[in-house]
């Protein structure tokens, strides 16, 4: 088709980032159990200021959303854009700093956030001087990016790269307007904003950061390698479309369903709430459109447990987009705001969905990037498969138990308007839900190293994986 | 002009640019360039290997 071979392809830095998506996973996930841990059993910060929930908290946040799901990105981006613009990178030593650069932010988080040094920003908890080295490693990216699709030999620009160009440039935009701060020492700033302006602004930072980071750029995998792995192209392109231009003018203004009943004005929170509803047609409209591409293909799920990770992430998309616009519903978010029903939600679409997804894209990748047929056991492939969905829904099951209960708990009052249950009660009645979610949580970690040791026998030398007839991945 | 001025506006100028996109999507000209843009994935591949015959189009 094209004089461009698979070796003029970069796939060093696909590589990099592919392994570090499987090591900072099992790390990200296993400070995720630790913390449930201590939710059952709170010695097990061992009275240890840095081991304290309330600093591994972001630590775990930050390496599953930005050092997982960020290496994940990367991987997928790079590889996705020259296997369908058909060129190499463009600018090889930014490709090298980005690679770098991103592991020396991660590494900059895992010291500074045990050690209590944040901003106190949700999701943005990193100091200025490492907001710094993030904007330029991410103007890095974006300069690949955009050079690498501009320099393409094929006349469309396909759809799984809109996806990624949006979220790249997106959250450039929002991550430069939430981290402007006013520093004070080397660790510490305030910032630009004040009051109920700053929430919205961390806020309308923190939802795009769902909708830009952990969505479009996920869909962005999806595109490719929901097709790529069912052997058919995208159930409608046309459908594709719609879903990039709906999702990514209605995701914008969701941002406010984060502060319902605050000091934001009640306009805003309704604008939230009413777009955060709207948001339910494109996210379901991609869904549709990754699951439909199996149409007629539905037999490859008995035998692909890649495949498999693939479409199960989709219906852990389409689950949690169901229920993130119910919960902005103001009536619902009464019940529901403070309490681990959110942290359920959460983790429907970042174990379902976003874990789920990463782990499907690097499983078909790593064959083709290290030369092999298939991965070293397609049968724990399997049993990743099912240890990851089983744990997901135990998580997300006893979150739902917890989060319903603390709710109705914290609403009940008695006929003299005093509160039925004290906030002691309604934690000692949550006890139970905390050991489950312990467990689901071990189950996915579990699965993760498992994925290790599969890579670990897949890309060792001498492997025993079955290599690549030919030369061609 | 402030936003109870202009307010209603967006409204309307949200839904004419989405019938406008729907209008552009639909349109019959673009039948060909979307098949070629979905299939984009399996093009940097030997047409033999991947284009197999039973790939469905648009």
């Amino acid at each position: 088709m094209s004089e461009t071979t698979p070796d003029t392809y970069n796939y060093k830095v696909v590589r990099q980032f592919a392994i570090m998506t499987v090591v900072w996973g099992i790390v990200g996930m296993t400070v995720g159990v630790w913390i449930a841990a201590q939710l059952v059993w709170p010695a097990l910060n061992f009275d240890t200021a840095w081991l304290s929930f309330g600093r591994l908290r972001p630590l775990h946040t930050n390496a599953v959303i930005f050092a997982f799901g960020g290496s994940a990105l990367f991987a997928t981006s790079y590889y996705v854009v020259q296997r369908t613009c058909q060129v190499r990178l463009f600018a090889e030593p930014l490709v090298k700093f980005t690679f770098w650069g991103w592991q020396a932010v991660i590494v900059l988080a895992a010291i500074t956030l045990p050690m209590g040094i944040t901003t106190s920003k949700e999701y943005a908890e990193l100091e200025w001087p490492i907001d710094i080295l993030i904007t330029l490693v991410w103007v890095s990216y974006a300069i690949v990016f955009l050079g690498t699709v501009a320099k393409r030999k094929t006349s469309h620009i396909y759809v799984g790269n809109w996806f990624y160009m949006a979220f790249i440039i997106t959250v450039a935009v929002l991550h430069v307007v939430n981290s402007a701060a006013v520093p004070v020492t080397l660790t510490k700033s305030y910032s630009a904003y004040a009051g109920t302006v700053d929430a919205m602004v961390q806020w309308w930072y923190g939802h795009n950061a769902v909708g830009f980071f952990l969505t479009a750029g996920f869909l962005g995998i999806m595109y490719y390698f929901v097709p790529k792995q069912a052997e058919r192209p995208i159930f409608s392109y046309r459908l594709s479309v719609v879903h990039f231009w709906a999702l990514i003018a209605t995701y914008m203004w969701a941002g406010g369903h984060h502060l319902h009943y605050s000091a934001l004005p009640d306009w805003t929170q309704s604008v939230g709430m009413v777009m955060s509803l709207i948001l339910l047609a494109p996210s379901w409209g991609g869904m549709i459109n990754g699951m439909m591409t199996l149409s007629g293909a539905w037999h490859k799920l008995r035998t692909d447990p890649v495949l498999r990770f693939l479409v199960v992430s989709l219906s852990f998309y389409g689950m949690s987009t169901f229920e993130g616009p119910m919960m902005s519903i103001k009536t619902v978010n009464a019940l529901s705001h403070n309490t681990d029903w959110t942290i359920g939600h959460v983790h429907a679409g970042a174990l379902g969905w976003v874990a789920m997804i990463s782990i499907g894209a690097v499983y078909h990748m790593l064959p083709k990037l290290f030369g092999k047929a298939s991965m070293y056991s397609v049968k724990l492939i399997n049993t990743h498969f099912w240890l990851a969905t089983i744990g997901t829904v135990l998580y997300i099951a006893a979150m739902w138990v917890n989060g319903i209960l603390q709710g109705l708990m914290w609403r009940a009052v008695n006929q003299d308007g005093t509160l039925t249950y004290s906030f002691v009660e309604a934690l000692e009645a949550s006890h139970l839900g905390y050991v489950v979610r312990v467990i689901g949580g071990s189950f996915f970690l579990t699965g993760m190293l498992i994925m290790a040791y599969n890579t670990w026998q897949t890309v060792r030398a001498n492997s025993t994986a079955p290599a690549l007839a030919e030369s061609a991945a | 002009m402030t936003y109870d001025s202009y307010g209603p506006y967006i409204v309307v100028i949200m839904l004419v640019t989405f019938i406008g996109l729907y209008a552009w999507v639909l349109s019959p000209k673009r039948t060909k360039g979307f098949n070629e843009a979905a299939n984009l994935p399996f093009a940097d591949e030997e047409k033999a290997k991947e284009m197999n015959g039973d790939i469905k189009h648009d």
